[in-house]
């Protein structure tokens, strides 16, 4: 050991000495969140060439033990290898699962299944089903027949599903598969508006339904939202009788047919389409069978095989393609009426896919993503090993939609503590279940349906600690969700503390870290803070949380979590909410100067020449085109330079790979458009008083801001001041997938020194919900970073509660928020000074000013 | 003899111990951090010299001690000139001289934090009374914290406004140990006012201006909350304060390291400042 | 000449006490303003409002944060005072080794600013677990170099007879401090006991690295961390804000400024 090394060990010591406190281990991570393994799915598949044109299929079955890829057997009339019944099926959790996790081979498979979709339609909008080993189509079977039937409308589902996922472009992947989706939905059309039901059957006509939602997503359009409400008209009459009379509201394709569990797929298509064309109606038909029927099975005890309209049951086999439509139904109710219980009946329905069955057989093996055919009777003996592609699917289908849903998460472990029910006609009024922890949920039934009540685990009660931010509209909304959180959950309280505003939120966080003395969760953790966190260990990782994970899933998708992984893939912190900055300006201020809203830096400078004003020709401007702050402090940036910067460079931030990238053309545009104004007077180079910000009241006519003042200027604004938002201008001749808006994301983080970070989990699921979105939206006038969240019916109302809101949520999407750089405050500093030098007083030219700010901060960055 | 000893002893153990924790621990901490990088949150790590090189050419440091000295330069002159007017005044046998003496003592009670926000609005450009008068009287107003030439001044101004009671006590309590048989007797001589004030009152004053220039100098130099409050820094980081710029590197940078480099930087700096003052006043005053 | 000479005087003291006080009323009545005729001349608004107040009120615990400061302040004059005279009785008074020495270190400490321990005695805090609390507020004020050299200063000039005779009279030094020198140093006291009420009471930095608590908030800091963090939302809020800090203040030093005057009226009567 040499002197130095000495010197440094004697110093470490002691510091380490001065530090030592007592760090409490962190507890690892949840043991269970559900991993999707899309394995089993990838070996049935198989390679084909149908009509010259090679596609991908998926095997029929693979029998037990080893689970070899095998035709339709001889019984049933040698069908074939393969069946776009699968394969479609198959491209939509293939969809889904890019959709999550931007997996590049998920998408691949997906398109091949597509084109195998595409060439199996057959030139008049119907489809012929299986082709055989040489890839040769069957016209003869009954169940391949050339038809507008169940295969047809999974061909509209899964083609409907990949315009929403990849796009109209992404579609142009399969040529000729937006032909055919465009002639089976008018295929499609012609049944329903004769009235009837795609293949006679409710399943038929739900799957296309969720196809023509799907699209709707991603092409609004009447006539699809039309031919939505027609077709989900057809559904709604099926429903046979109420709460009280068997089958219980059951939908049947006729009145005598008998219920089949398979294919149940009719609540979640009609809750789906209330969602979508905002018809309450729609989901009062679509509770009825949820509610009377599915309730008898919840209080039964298992989810039976099929039901006669007098309501007698056959309990077995029961199979994925039964139970998952059930949980994928309850799901969608969840989500239309926001209401927890139906995520709960979820849950425990799902939970048969993990041993909560009578055979009590996990059904679905997480390893290789298998899931077992079927269960013949109660005890692990009868239950079909195989694992076919149906069953593979159907699980995985409805699996993807629970790994969405924290709430259903929570109760995949619980069994039901007493024998199921023989019958339906009676069921006890009661069912109670046992989870971890001998936690206990019991489902009741009430007058007004099934009420969940759970027992909370023997333990104490726990105590979590959050910080949201100070000001009044996330305090108030912090509380409110706490109060309403701590009623539902007695065993987990929650104690709001709001986050002291110090000069930033930043300092605070940091000073509470080395003290130890951070709360359980904040939710006002800026990027800038977040690379500095994970560094010092200091946050939970949540995407391998069961809660988090889940809501991550519900919320956004690969493209939104990517800029957010740390260099080990992970997500340390909740992505709760951004606010894309843009131009807003004061629309009587703009028409009276004769001004459009500014687009380039040209215009903009334009824009300044005319609207500085001096109204009461006392010599002196009194209305000015923008106010550029003048103070210094890294974040006054926001306002001006940084977001003129993003508008036109490209997506480039301020580093990148412990580079600094912000000596460019972009950045000497953003600073010489501002240094104009300055140096011509336009720009004042006065502060306004303090708080009162002089666009309020009407002085100053443009502002570069993000959704959060809406409802500031809503409560301050003069009487009559009209205002709106454009796109932040950007340098000339920026081309427009260029440009991208600033926006500063908030997050929601878990510290690493609570001790339960499980539960801590789960509440941060809670402030993420859509409910609580909703809220965010409402009485913040903020953007839960949400994916989709200007379409998404759900947040319409609450969108419209504010003007301009609904203009800047379309902006959620093109966003660039700061570098995940534990020195971004530095380097912005460093801007800043740029800015005061070259724009603001003009002592230093603007590409000197820039390339010394860059010398900087790329020294900075060296010294680390 | 022994007994003395004994309860010397104990009367000013409570008070080494106290020295022993909160100042020979710290500053020894101070002198073990120049060496170190750390951020607080994750180990710290061993910087050699680093610390101080960087210091040695940061211009953003040199100019806050730049800054200092163009305060001082306005504050302690402006300072010591209306304290000891009003001071003077107040030594005269005056109506009111309770009321006069608590009108100008007034801004020392009020706490910094407040004379901050207060005189931000004073200064404001658009609403601030200051301005209000001056276009009341036809100037125009004046951008006094954004102008890069005023914001120090206006800061100086402002510190001055505030501290100047304090200091008129300071000399009030000076003045009236002058023996007035001095005056008197010198006024017999024929002596002017002014050269009774320069060659009795002035000289005989010299401990409370020594006084005066020490504690102002030291103020100024950890001249925090002003600029934190009034101008973040600027313009141009002329008001940019060496205290602000320590406190920024701890806690918006986490460079405690370099921070506290900065920290012993400036106890140097005020001592050396501090000894010179005191030299060249008392030098001044032998000539 | 003589009577221009002083109507001269008193214009510029008039003068001097409206720069002083002006301001003050200036603040008050701008707190009562609506939003757009605050910063305007008149000093009576045409429509007086408590809107400002009510805002501020709602928004921060300003109540709580004047009983902290009061009482953070308060506690530490009195150990200043009382722990101060201690030290300084056995600096001036005792002869023991080490005095000297320990009235260079006081010099000293006095001379080092304390942004130099700022950031060590930060960890320290951190490290005794206090942050949060009063003691992270207190203690590492009890002791004040300054107010220590104020007293010894005083408490040489005392004559040593005094201590003598009372020595011969078997009071012990507790005694002669409190009973003796105590009486004699009121003025001296009371300068102590001002300026470190007031440095207390102004205190900003230190609370706002070692309070993150809002309900442990003193004042000063609240107030900036309110003002300055867009909490006020506007001028008057802002300012409404900062009265709750001066009222007080300005009620106690009707009380306060009385004794100060007095008390350096009585030493300036026996100098």
């Amino acid at each position: 050991m040499n002197s130095r090394d000495a010197v440094r060990n004697f110093l470490l010591a002691t510091l380490i000495a001065a530090c030592a406190g007592s760090s409490e281990p962190v507890p690892p991570p949840d043991p269970s969140p559900l991993t999707l393994s899309l394995d089993h799915l990838r070996r049935l598949g198989l390679d084909a060439v149908v009509n010259g044109r090679p596609v991908r299929v998926v095997a029929l079955y693979a029998e037990a033990p080893d689970y070899r890829p095998t035709p339709s057997p001889e019984r049933d009339g040698s069908e074939g290898i393969a069946s776009l019944d699968d394969a479609a099926r198959a491209a939509i959790v293939y969809l889904r699962a890019f959709e999550m996790t931007g997996d590049p081979t998920a998408r691949d498979e997906a398109l091949g299944l597509l084109a195998f979709v595409t060439v199996m339609e057959q030139g008049d909008g119907e489809f012929i089903n299986f082709i055989d080993a040489r890839g040769r189509p069957n016209r003869i079977a009954p169940s391949s027949r050339k038809s507008m039937s169940y295969w047809a409308a999974r061909g509209i589902w899964a083609l409907g599903e990949a315009v929403r996922v990849l796009g109209t472009e992404g579609l142009k992947d399969v040529p000729g598969a937006r032909e055919v989706l465009d002639r089976a939905i008018a295929r499609m059309a012609r049944e329903v508006d004769g009235g009837r039901l795609i293949g006679g059957s409710a399943t038929a006509t739900s799957e296309a339904l969720l196809g023509i939602l799907a699209l709707h997503e991603a092409e609004p359009s009447a006539r699809l939202a039309s031919l939505a409400s027609r077709t989900a008209a057809l559904l709604v009459p099926l429903s046979r009788d109420g709460q009280d009379a068997p089958p219980w509201g059951a939908r049947t394709d006729s009145p005598d047919a008998i219920w089949h569990a398979w294919g149940a797929r009719s609540t979640a298509a009609l809750a789906r389409t209330s969602i979508a064309l905002n018809r309450p109606d729609l989901l009062e038909a679509a509770r009825r069978e949820a509610d009377g029927l599915w309730g008898r099975f919840l209080l039964a005890g298992q989810v039976p095989a099929a039901v006669s309209p007098n309501g007698s049951v056959r309990w077995f086999p029961q199979i994925a393609y039964g139970v998952g439509p059930v949980v994928e139904g309850y799901l969608e109710i969840a989500e239309a009426t926001g209401h927890h219980r139906y995520a709960v009946y979820a849950g425990v329905t799902a939970a048969w896919f993990f041993g909560a069955n009578p055979a009590r057989v996990a059904m679905y093996d997480r390893q290789t993503g298998r899931t077992f055919d079927g269960i013949d009777g109660p005890s692990p003996v009868q239950v079909n090993r195989n694992a076919g592609a149906e069953s593979t699917i159907e699980a995985l289908l409805a699996l993807q939609r629970v790994a969405g849903s924290p709430e259903a998460m929570e109760y995949l472990t619980y069994r039901t503590v007493d024998v199921p029910a023989a019958t339906l006609t009676t069921v006890p009024d009661r069912r109670t279940f046992e989870g971890a922890a001998q936690k206990r949920l019991t489902l009741r039934r009430e007058a007004e349906g099934i009420d969940v009540v759970e027992s909370p685990s023997a333990a104490a009660p726990i105590t979590l600690t959050y910080w949201p931010a100070a000001n009044p509209s996330e305090t108030w909304l912090a509380t409110r969700l706490a109060s309403q959180w701590n009623a539902d959950n007695p065993d987990v309280q929650v104690r709001v503390q709001p986050l002291p505003a110090g000069r930033s939120s930043e300092e605070v966080l940091l000073a509470a870290i080395v003290a130890k003395a951070t709360p359980d969760i904040s939710s006002n953790v800026s990027s800038a803070l977040l690379a500095r966190l994970v560094r010092a260990g200091s946050v939970v990782r949540l995407d391998d949380r069961s809660a988090t994970a889940a809501r991550l899933r519900e919320r956004t998708n690969a493209e939104m979590l990517a800029s957010l992984r740390l260099p080990d893939g992970g997500i340390y912190a909740f992505p709760w909410k951004t606010n894309p900055e843009m131009l807003m300006y004061n629309v009587d201020l703009l028409a009276s100067a004769g001004v459009d809203p500014p687009r380039t830096h040209s215009e903009l400078l334009d824009a300044f020449r005319r609207l500085a004003r001096d109204t009461d020709g006392d010599g002196r401007l009194d209305r000015w085109p923008i106010w550029a702050g003048l103070k210094t402090t890294w974040f006054e940036r926001f306002y001006d330079f940084y977001p003129l910067y993003l508008a036109s460079a490209g997506g480039r931030t301020l580093v990148a790979d412990g580079k600094v990238t912000f000596d460019n053309a972009a950045a000497i545009s953003a600073l010489e458009v501002l240094r104009q104004g300055f140096e011509t007077g336009s720009l004042p180079r006065v502060n306004f008083s303090i708080g009162r910000d002089p666009f309020v009241d009407g002085r100053v006519a443009m502002k570069i801001i993000g959704p959060w003042f809406v409802r500031e200027l809503n409560e301050l604004k003069v009487p009559g001041l009209r205002y709106d938002v454009a796109p932040v201008p950007a340098a000339d001749g920026t081309p427009l997938e260029d440009r991208y808006a600033f926006a500063d994301l908030r997050s929601i983080a878990i510290f690493s020194t609570t001790r339960h970070p499980d539960a801590a989990a789960r509440f941060v699921a809670y402030l993420t919900s859509p409910a609580a979105d909703q809220l965010l939206i409402e009485h913040a006038s903020q953007l839960p970073y949400r994916r989709n969240l200007a379409h998404d019916p759900r947040f319409a109302a609450a969108l419209a509660r504010w003007p301009t809101l609904a203009t800047y949520a379309t902006y959620v999407g093109r966003t660039r928020d700061l570098d995940l750089d534990p020195d971004v405050v530095e380097i912005f500093d460093l801007l800043s000074e740029a800015y005061e030098e070259a724009a603001v007083y003009g002592t230093r030219p603007v590409r000197e000013a820039l390339t010394r700010a860059a010398t900087e901060a790329q020294r900075i960055l060296d010294a680390r | 003899m022994r007994a003395e000893q004994r309860s010397g002893w104990l009367l000013s153990a409570p008070y080494v111990t106290f020295l022993v924790i909160f100042a020979a621990y710290p500053i020894a901490f101070a002198l073990v951090l120049i060496f170190l990088r750390w951020d607080l949150v994750t180990d710290p790590s061993f910087a050699g010299a680093d610390n101080l090189r960087l210091l040695a050419h940061d211009g953003r440091f040199w100019r806050a001690v730049g800054n200092t000295f163009v305060f001082l330069g306005i504050h302690l002159p402006l300072q010591i000139v209306t304290a000891l007017a009003l001071a003077l005044a107040l030594n005269r046998p005056l109506a009111l001289r309770a009321f006069w003496r608590a009108a100008f003592f007034l801004p020392v009670v009020i706490s910094g934090a407040v004379v901050a926000i207060l005189w931000s609005a004073l200064y404001a450009t658009d609403v601030g009374l200051i301005n209000r008068l001056l276009v009341k009287v036809g100037l125009a107003p004046v951008a006094w914290l954004t102008n890069p030439l005023t914001a120090m001044p206006a800061i100086a101004a402002m510190v001055t406004w505030k501290n100047v009671g304090f200091y008129v006590i300071i000399y009030l309590a000076g003045l009236q140990y002058i023996p007035r048989s001095c005056l008197e007797a010198i006024e017999l001589e024929g002596a002017s006012p002014w050269q009774r004030f320069r060659h009795v009152t002035l000289p005989l004053l010299l401990p409370q201006t020594i006084l005066v220039v020490t504690l102002s100098t030291i103020n100024g130099f950890q001249l925090f909350i002003e600029p934190y409050v009034m101008t973040g820094g600027g313009p141009l980081r002329r008001t940019y304060s060496i205290v602000l710029y320590l406190y920024t590197n701890a806690f918006s940078y986490q460079k405690m390291g370099y921070a506290a480099t900065i920290g012993v930087a400036l106890a140097f700096i005020i001592g050396t400042v501090v000894f010179v003052q005191r030299r060249l006043i008392g030098k001044a005053e032998a000539l | 000449m003589k009577a221009l000479g002083r109507i001269g005087l008193y214009a510029a003291l008039a003068l001097a006490a409206v720069t002083f006080i002006y301001p003050f009323l200036w603040m008050v009545s701008s707190t009562l303003k609506p939003p757009f005729e605050v910063g305007t001349l008149e000093l009576i608004p045409d429509r007086i409002t408590f809107d400002n107040y009510r805002t501020m009120w709602a928004r921060a615990p300003f109540g709580r944060a004047l009983l902290n400061s009061a009482f953070v302040a308060t506690t530490i004059t009195l150990a200043v005072l009382v722990l101060g005279s201690i030290t300084a009785y056995a600096m001036a008074r005792l002869r023991f080794r080490g005095a000297p020495v320990l009235n260079a270190v006081t010099i000293a400490v006095l001379l080092i600013p304390g942004q130099l321990t700022l950031i060590p005695l930060y960890t320290l805090i951190v490290k005794l677990g206090w942050i949060d609390t009063y003691a992270a507020l207190i203690v590492p004020y009890l002791f004040n170099a300054t107010a220590i050299l104020m007293l010894r200063q005083f408490f040489l000039q005392i004559p040593q007879s005094l201590i003598d005779s009372a020595r011969m009279d078997g009071m012990g030094e507790m005694r002669i401090l409190f009973t003796i020198f105590w009486p004699l140093a009121k003025p001296v006291l009371a300068i102590v006991a001002i300026f470190t009420f007031m440095g207390s009471w102004n205190e900003v930095l230190w609370p706002l690295l070692v309070v993150r608590e809002q309900q442990l908030m003193t004042l000063p800091q609240l107030l900036t961390v309110f003002a300055l963090g867009g909490g006020a939302g506007s001028l008057g809020v802002s300012l409404a804000s900062a009265m709750v800090l001066v009222v007080p203040v300005v009620i106690a030093y009707v009380f306060l400024q009385r004794y100060f005057i007095e008390s350096m009226a009585g030493s300036g009567t026996k100098g």
